[in-house]
């Protein structure tokens, strides 16, 4: 019996030591992508923030300097990724050509309530990177569509982003561009309260 | 008599036809060789290939420093000549990217003359290989030219990079052609230089002109001129190219030198599903694949997962799945590939053929996965690289194992249930490659 369990031990002993060992060394993914008849699939999704009390939505306070918001305001030539605050995701694929993707947003409109009628609205700026090759990325910006309803606002509706989706052939495909916020240098929050802003995305044929 | 005569006849056109074979075997030649070319067309420009200097390695004739299997691209050199030959090496000195020229690697070249002593009987005799790093002399003369540069980074001129040694004319017997050494022994004598490719380690400058590519090429030239045009049986110039190529990829492990690329084809992004469905053989070309190893060792315990009897297995193991984990945890159920728009999804195989075998499917040179593989799985399909094996045995008696694979990737339908009616809309799925070492 003793002889037995020796030799099984010598025998686990050699299967340890002949184990084979494998490494993963090297691996690739590749997206494939195609479509049946001509198709636009645009999809977006909101990135959520919540302040230190736990209160949905970006602290918009800029006098606060412990509020990472008063550190992300433009000029528009400083890259949005070092001073955005992501706010959103966009994928746009395509299988049609001589489209775009069109995104406009209001401004950011104080609600008002029975109680509290007080008005106020705060500009910004929204940025987008993109890629349709995976290699090279553009960055687009603008500024608030003007409401005319809002005062002394004249309406200035060439401030959208407009992302051609026109190649020779084929699919387009933007996978989740990163949609900045960031706020403008004449756009001091001055009225407490909570503000929205909706920012619209839609596909428009190249005329 | 009629014997004698027929004997005596047989026996003189033997030796007229073993004279006619020694009169070849020492006719004057200049030759050039590119070493092991299946190895030597692909370098991994991530190695660190030794730089001869000049304080380590002038004058020594102890080759370990600059000599290896490895880095020898191949040889030039000339026998029997009774005039001087001058060979030039030239080179730029750069691997540049074919798709981005911005990007590059450079490399130097270093010479090594070596001269060689034969008796002339090559059966029975020992070969008194002696082997001179640089500027060595050697019985019956000197090496010139090259003496001051050890390699082509410490040669003045720009962009192009040239290294001359001249071969020096030999002393032979003008009947026998003879070379008599100072033994008093009749030799064949031969002198050749190693070209060798120098790779220093990579620097955080390098780093910021390469990218992961396959695509680098660099040429090396090598000419000669015979001066005085004494005997010689050739030309009294000419010229050889090796053609190099390379690839770059980070953390690939550097003693194994294993990679592997995937190039998607702009079709991969552009399915016309209907349309693909409707050929023959409802399949499209979706990527290349390229498999490269190049420094792999065997039958030795320097990479000891390599060791083993089977000199032919391939350990080196390449699949494609549908799970974006390789090594697929037990009790989860492992996808299949299906491009999907969310509701409808469309079944498909992945299928790679060598490009060289691409009517039928021709077994050893096709492979097809239907996404579930996963290491570990029973069974598991892999890509069977046997047939993409080069074994090298070097001058110094060590095996290599070499692997270079090309397949061309194709997504199939063939065989498939497909919904029908098929949904329009946009479908998409990714598909995972994995090599596994083991």
């Amino acid at each position: 019996m003793r002889k037995m369990i020796i030799a099984l031990l010598i025998l686990s002993i050699l299967s340890c030591s002949f184990a084979v060992a494998e490494d993963l060394r090297d691996s690739a993914s590749q997206r494939l992508t195609g479509y049946v008849d001509p198709n636009i699939s645009l999809t977006a999704e909101n990135i959520v923030y919540y302040d230190l009390n736990n209160e949905y939505g970006i602290n918009l306070d800029v006098l606060d300097s412990s509020n990472s918001v008063s550190n992300l305001i433009s000029p528009t030539a400083t890259p949005l990724t070092h001073s955005g605050l992501k706010v959103g995701l966009l994928s746009v694929v395509s299988s049609v050509t001589n489209y775009k993707v069109v995104i406009t947003h209001s401004p950011l409109v104080r609600q008002t309530s029975p109680e509290d009628l007080t008005t106020a609205y705060i500009d910004y700026e929204l940025g987008v990177i993109y890629t349709t090759d995976g290699v090279n990325y553009s960055e687009e910006f603008c500024l608030s569509v003007q409401d005319a309803n809002l005062p002394n606002q004249p309406g200035n509706l060439s401030k959208k982003i407009e992302i051609p989706l026109q190649v020779s052939s084929g699919v387009v495909m933007i996978q989740d561009a990163g949609i900045y916020f960031r706020l403008t240098n004449s756009s001091p929050v001055s009225v407490p309260g909570n503000y929205l802003s909706n920012i619209t995305f839609s596909v428009e044929s190249i005329t | 008599m009629k014997r004698k005569i027929i004997v005596i006849i047989t026996a003189i056109i033997l030796t007229i036809q073993n004279l006619h074979a020694a009169a070849a075997w020492l006719t004057p030649r200049i030759w050039f060789e590119n070493d092991y070319s299946n190895r030597k067309n692909v370098i991994n420009l991530e190695s660190l290939f030794y730089l001869p200097t000049m304080d380590t390695d002038y004058n020594s004739n102890s080759p370990t420093g600059t000599y290896s299997s490895v880095n020898s691209l191949g040889n030039f050199g000339c026998a029997y000549c009774n005039h001087d030959i001058i060979f030039t090496v030239q080179t730029d000195g750069k691997f540049v990217s074919e798709s981005d020229p911005t990007k590059y690697r450079e490399f130097y070249i270093a010479i090594m003359p070596r001269v060689r002593y034969d008796t002339l009987d090559r059966k029975n005799s020992t070969i008194d290989d002696k082997m001179y790093c640089m500027d060595r002399t050697y019985q019956g003369g000197e090496v010139a030219g090259a003496v001051m540069a050890p390699n082509t980074r410490d040669v003045s001129g720009s962009p192009m990079k040239t290294l001359t040694i001249t071969a020096p004319a030999i002393s032979m017997d003008p009947y026998t052609k003879y070379y008599v050494g100072p033994d008093g022994e009749q030799h064949v004598f031969r002198f050749w230089c190693d070209v060798l490719i120098c790779l220093p380690a990579l620097t955080q400058e390098d780093i910021q002109h390469l990218i992961e590519s396959d695509d680098y090429s660099a040429t090396v030239t090598v000419s000669w001129t015979c001066v005085g045009e004494g005997e010689c049986n050739t030309s009294h110039s000419g010229s050889f190219q090796f053609n190099l190529r390379g690839y770059y990829k980070t953390q690939q492990g550097s003693q194994d030198s294993l990679a592997m690329f995937v190039v998607p084809t702009s079709s991969s992004m552009n399915l016309d599903i209907r349309s693909i469905l409707e050929r023959n053989t409802q399949e499209e070309n979706i990527a290349q694949m390229k498999v490269y190893t190049t420094t792999v060792k065997k039958s030795t315990n320097i990479w000891a997962r390599f060791q083993g009897s089977q000199i032919t297995e391939v350990r080196v193991k390449p699949f494609i799945s549908a799970n974006s984990s390789w090594n697929q945890q037990e009790g989860q159920n492992p996808n299949s590939f299906a491009l999907t728009n969310g509701i409808t999804s469309i079944p498909f195989s992945v299928i790679v053929r060598d490009p060289d075998h691409t009517s039928g499917n021709v077994s050893g040179y096709f492979w097809e996965f239907d996404g579930s593989d996963y290491w570990g799985k029973n069974n598991m399909n892999y890509i069977d690289l046997t047939n993409y094996v080069v074994r090298i045995i070097d001058r110094q008696g060590t095996e290599y194992n070499m692997i270079s694979f090309t397949g061309d990737v194709y997504i199939s339908f063939s065989g498939q249930t497909i919904p029908n009616p098929l949904a329009s809309g946009i479908y998409s799925e990714d598909i995972y490659y994995y090599i596994v070492y083991i």
